[in-house]
């Protein structure tokens, strides 16, 4: 039966189903692009996840939030009920740890994940989980979307894929998070607004994140890929790599050291 | 308990490289890992090795009897460390082959009277051994009373990311 099911992706590898229903995954946040990444995680046959939201759904959530309805919108229902019900709709075996609330509040779950996706608001917040994921030596893959609009120009709707993997270039390196964007985002604190989010857009980045996910734990391309951060032009439906990633460093990336990792502890001097 | 080691690629590689140099005397080479640790739950527990130590040629023994015999030297100076830096310690070698490595019986043996000494000097962290192949890595470790073996799984994680089998 599971050979039927999964027939159609055994160009994978042999031993790709069993790592992929071995690999335990985290994903923070199950907002527009989260709720898109759990969905296609299942479908693939990942059975072993960690699942971050604080949040309910809310009417203004169902333009994008997949596996949401309007019944849901209405009794209030948390997003990491939606979350688990899709799962479990697929992978009704799947071993689930689910946490209503920020990660922050509870991190043990997601130190014990082997890939950690996170699909959060705001730069700060990706800041301090690539701090965590290094810490840990998580590779985390990072999904964004963004739409700026400015005079009578049509809206650019922009967005990015970009893999922190431990032993390589980090978001600081590759320019992705730089301090002039971290201080404008500071500034802007308490009156961010809506946040523009398409259903179709996030679908991009999702499918694109998880397709990077299954060929980082399966190895189909033969790719050995170097770093990894895709920007995604939503005007022209093109994703390609950022330019920036021309100026990423060579060597180890001088923000997380490799010995910085584990607990941290007080050294005898 | 389950203890999940995870190593950078990079690092496993170097490791690795020093492994398969030949030896005068030995048919193969041994060296003593230093891990950090971190709690994911009560009962998971993560190792992230951080420093390497070969041990010195002059330390092998001429010993027909095991691919590779070193002398109490090499032991007191891997426990040393640990005693300094209260690490873990596993002992690693390498198979020359292509996927999931075994431990032999006389692997089995001596990682378990080694991890033995090691709690001696750094109680309560996990010490074991770790066995190479070309592209995996297998645990034998011990928790941290050293009443049991722990289900141990080894994680390379690089690109591509080689998740290990839980081995006990």
């Amino acid at each position: 039966m599971r050979n039927e099911r999964y027939s159609r992706q055994s160009f994978l590898g042999p031993n790709a189903q069993g790592v992929i229903e071995r690999a335990r995954v985290g994903v923070v946040g199950l907002g527009g692009g989260g709720s898109h990444v759990v969905q296609q995680l299942a479908h693939v046959g990942f059975r072993n996840l960690v699942l971050y939201d604080p949040d309910l759904v809310e009417y203004s959530n169902l333009n994008r939030l997949v596996g949401a309805s309007l019944r849901d919108s209405e009794k209030r229902a948390t997003k990491i009920e939606v979350a688990r019900r899709l799962v479990e709709s697929l992978q009704p075996e799947a071993m689930l740890v689910t946490v209503k609330g920020r990660w922050q509040v509870e991190p043990g779950p997601l130190r014990g994940c082997d890939l950690v996706f996170g699909a959060v608001d705001g730069l700060n917040e990706r800041g301090e989980l690539e701090i965590c994921a290094r810490r840990f030596m998580t590779p985390y893959i990072d999904i964004g979307l963004g739409v700026k609009a400015s005079g009578r120009e049509a809206p650019r709707l922009t967005g990015q894929v970009v893999l922190s993997m431990p032993g390589s270039p980090c978001f600081r390196c590759l320019g992705f998070l730089r301090e002039e964007d971290l201080a404008e985002e500071a500034a802007l604190y308490g009156d961010a607004g809506p946040r523009p989010q398409v259903v179709w857009a996030n679908g991009v980045l999702a499918s694109t994140a998880v397709g990077l996910a299954v060929d980082l734990l399966t190895d189909w391309t033969l790719s050995r890929r170097g770093p990894v951060y895709l920007s995604y032009d939503g005007n022209t439906g093109v994703v390609a790599p950022h330019p920036r990633l021309a100026y990423a460093p060579k060597g180890a990336c001088p923000h997380f050291p490799p010995d910085d990792v584990g607990d941290p502890s007080f050294i005898s001097l | 308990m389950n203890v999940i080691v995870r190593i950078q690629r990079q690092f496993f590689a170097e490791i690795l490289t020093d492994l398969r140099r030949p030896h005068p005397v030995a048919f193969e080479r041994a060296g003593f890992l230093f891990a950090k640790r971190a709690e994911a739950s009560p009962s998971d527990r993560l190792l992230f090795p951080v420093e390497y130590r070969s041990i010195e040629d002059r330390n092998y023994l001429e010993d027909g009897s095991a691919g590779a015999t070193f002398n109490t030297a090499a032991i007191r100076a891997a426990m040393q460390v640990c005693r300094t830096t209260g690490l873990s310690c596993l002992q690693v070698h390498a198979h020359e082959h292509e996927g999931v490595p075994h431990f032999s019986q006389i692997d089995c043996k001596t990682i378990d009277e080694l991890s033995e000494s090691f709690r001696v000097v750094a109680p309560g962290q996990v010490h074991g051994g770790l066995v190479f192949s070309l592209d995996h890595v297998t645990a034998r470790v011990w928790t941290p009373t050293g009443e049991r073996l722990a289900q141990g799984r080894v994680s390379i994680v690089g690109f591509p990311f080689c998740l290990g089998p839980v081995v006990q």
